[in-house]
């Protein structure tokens, strides 16, 4: 059974398409991965789902049920906004929103501490939500979303504005929720944070869908086409116009996107040749994100 | 119906626990006590001070008339007023000795009659310090009065008979007006009337704000997304007017409750702070107050609906004030009509007026107030409510699914219109 279900889904605004006749499956108990550019339509598409927006034509199925208060209570969310009621404590707040999730009262304060106390915010129990840092803010936004053991948990951007203690904190949770069964829908702009975990993804622009399906079998469709290189001195040797198409400089680390059926070896004969000090070389998969890019401009162009 | 009432009592308890609802709550109880206090405390009716008062008569003759005129119809066991000494022909020096004394307070007042007073050259005065003294001009004014009067009337014979009669007039409703019941019971009903519409008017302007800015809070927290994605934005709503309905009933509540024991109480009070005095009566009828919770919920529910889509198509406190003001001025509206209400309870325009919806709630309470209108009246003017409510609550909750996510630009009343197409 598919976690969630879009068939054909369009929402329309004023003016334009924010999503137009948009079809996608996301398996049960994977990381899912929904990208694109700012202005994609992630977020409307989010939003249907969560119930928020109704689309205009098309359906949205979770769990295999259409959407009803049912399914609302199997969703976890943590939207891009982040934000929270200011003048309400920290226990308080997890409380009314683990309830709203359909937890009895008490039980949803209780997991409230749970959490708190593993996310390392136990001494804040009683503090107006105020008083906290973002990335305090944030963590207790996050455990809002998961209280109530989702089966479908949503993350919009969810590492954004965190340290990269917290944020490996929060990807452990993520990694254990799906070992538990639960399916992660995570959109993001971090194209390395996809390549970890996500197992399939979804690429989008002007609400259409550019790519989807399983992550590691997308890369492997593009071959070992890519060279990733360090070296010391002229990056001159590069200039070779029948192997090389595309080179994606990082500082230190360049990316050369290969020609169709072009030998890697001659780049480094090239760079040897020319007396450059090669201290890396690998042929390797494309990164995602120059199958991002390269997607998205081919679509824009 | 369960999430409808975590949200209600989420709202309540952050609600009733603010700093602003407390020092609300407590503000008339405490006005209304010294409002109380105060008016036991001048009461000109009877009471233990007695003021002392020197009577300056530059005419002659006339001082001892005034006396008579002032110092009858002592009702309470102890005279308020006590003409200490009453001078004839003064120099200006004594007058001056005289006031001196009022300065220093060994008098509480100096009556001065000048020359021109029997032929209406001169005006007579009354120098006074105290509070007391002060409350006593209107019984002074008619003594005068009265002195002046008899002594034209001794000049001319011709004339006596006809002002007899007309000062016999002036005397009865001058009995009317302070001793019978029932212009009594009137003037009181005008006062409680006045008074239900004047709360009546502020309670559905500040809690009809306090739900749309309840609405700002939600959509500039960006809490909206969450709560949204758990709850119907329908249930979201009805949970949040209810719960600020029932914040402010919570208010009318604690204030009817200690107003209540407070002239429950008032003779009692009235003898510990002034043995003897007359404890101010209030004639409240129950009924008044079940209309006037009744026309308040019909009132604060269709105001509500409005202030809250208000709230969902803005973004900032700035817009906030130009979309509540077509709203606070249809409340603005009900009070700048309350005169025609008083006025004539009863006259066509006021039965009109009273069942128009949105003017309703408050004309109607006035005339409940006032006195009992005909129930088919009453009952014309609450249909009409509700039903306009209803509808009023539709076109709101379609605003209010659309406008709380959207953020940036108020929109246009044109996209308004869309906005009710979408959802």
């Amino acid at each position: 059974m598919d976690a969630v279900c879009l068939e054909k889904v369009t929402k329309r605004y004023d003016s334009f398409d924010a999503v137009s006749s948009l079809t996608m499956n996301i398996k049960e108990g994977a990381v899912f991965g929904l990208l694109g550019p700012n202005g994609a339509g992630k977020t409307t598409t989010i939003r249907m789902i969560v119930r928020i927006l109704i689309p205009d034509e098309g359906s949205v199925r979770v769990l295999g049920q259409p959407l009803s208060d049912r399914t609302q209570d199997l969703i976890g969310y943590l939207p891009e906004e982040r934000g929270l009621y200011r003048q309400m404590r920290v226990l308080e707040l997890l409380r009314f929103l683990g309830a709203l999730k359909g937890l009895p009262e008490q039980e949803s304060e209780h997991r409230a501490r749970v959490w708190l106390e593993r996310l390392g915010l136990s001494a804040r129990l009683n503090d107006e939500i105020n008083n906290l840092s973002r990335g305090m803010q944030q963590k207790v936004q996050f455990i809002a979303a998961i209280l109530h053991k989702p089966t479908l948990v949503i993350l919009d951007e969810p590492f954004t504005g965190l340290d990269p203690v917290n944020a490996a904190v929060i990807k452990d949770v993520m990694l254990e929720l799906r070992s538990q069964g639960a399916t992660i829908i995570l959109s993001t702009h971090r194209m390395d944070q996809v390549e970890q975990m996500c197992d399939s993804i979804c690429l989008m622009n002007k609400g259409q869908k550019l790519l989807d399906g399983d992550l590691k079998a997308i890369k492997k469709s593009y071959g070992n086409n890519t060279v990733r290189m360090e070296f010391v001195g002229d990056p001159a040797f590069m200039q070779l116009p029948d192997v090389v198409e595309r080179i994606n400089s990082y500082g230190e680390m360049v990316d050369i996107t290969l020609r169709q059926g072009a030998d890697a070896q001659q780049i480094l004969r090239s760079a040897v040749g020319r007396g450059v000090q090669v201290r890396r070389f690998e042929l390797m998969e494309p990164p995602l994100n120059d199958i991002f890019i390269q997607k998205v401009s081919e679509r824009n162009a | 119906m369960r999430k409808i009432w975590l949200v209600f009592k989420r709202e309540y308890i952050t609600r009733v626990r603010t700093k602003a609802f407390i020092l609300g709550t407590l503000a008339l109880p405490l006005l209304s006590m010294s409002i109380l206090v105060i008016s036991i405390l001048l009461s000109a009716g009877s009471s233990p001070f007695t003021a002392k008062i020197v009577i300056m008569d530059e005419v002659g003759g006339l001082g001892a008339p005034v006396q008579k005129a002032l110092t009858q119809n002592e009702r309470a066991s102890k005279p308020d007023v006590e003409i200490v000494q009453i001078v004839e022909h003064p120099s200006p020096q004594i007058e001056a000795s005289f006031n001196s004394q009022v300065s220093s307070g060994a008098l509480d007042g100096v009556l001065v009659l000048p020359k021109g007073l029997l032929n209406e050259r001169a005006s007579a005065q009354f120098h006074a310090k105290s509070v007391y003294a002060m409350a006593l001009m209107g019984r002074i004014e008619r003594a005068v009065s009265s002195a002046v009067l008899s002594r034209r009337l001794a000049g001319d014979e011709k004339q006596v008979g006809a002002i007899k009669n007309m000062l016999q007039l002036a005397q009865v409703q001058l009995v009317n007006l302070s001793h019978e019941k029932t212009e009594d019971q009137d003037n009181s009903n005008f006062a409680i009337a006045l008074i239900a519409g004047m709360v009546l008017y502020l309670t559905l302007i500040v809690y009809g704000v306090a739900t749309m800015h309840s609405v700002m809070e939600e959509k500039s927290t960006r809490m909206i997304e969450i709560l949204v994605s758990s709850i119907k934005p329908f249930d979201l709503l009805t949970g949040k007017i209810v719960s600020v309905g029932a914040v402010a009933l919570t208010q009318y509540a604690v204030w009817a409750v200690t107003v209540g024991v407070l002239f429950a109480s008032a003779s009692s009070v009235t003898r510990f702070l002034r043995p003897g005095a007359v404890a101010p009566e209030v004639h409240l009828q129950p009924t008044l107050l079940i209309w006037l919770v009744v026309f308040f919920l019909a009132g604060y529910l269709l105001y509500s609906a409005l202030y809250a889509a208000a709230g969902a198509i803005v973004s900032t406190d700035d817009e906030a004030r130009q979309v509540q003001m077509p709203l606070t001025m249809l409340i603005v509206c009900s009070f700048l009509l309350f005169n025609v209400v008083l006025n004539d309870p009863n006259s066509t325009l006021s039965v009109v007026l009273s069942i128009t919806p949105f003017l309703s709630p408050i004309l109607m309470t006035l005339r409940v107030a006032m006195q009992t209108p005909p129930l088919w009246q009453i009952a014309l003017s609450l249909v009409l409510s509700i039903l306009t409510t209803i509808w009023v609550i539709r076109i709101s909750a379609r605003i209010y699914r659309v406008g709380i996510l959207m953020y940036g630009k108020r929109p246009s009343l044109k996209e308004l219109r869309r906005w009710l197409r979408y959802s």
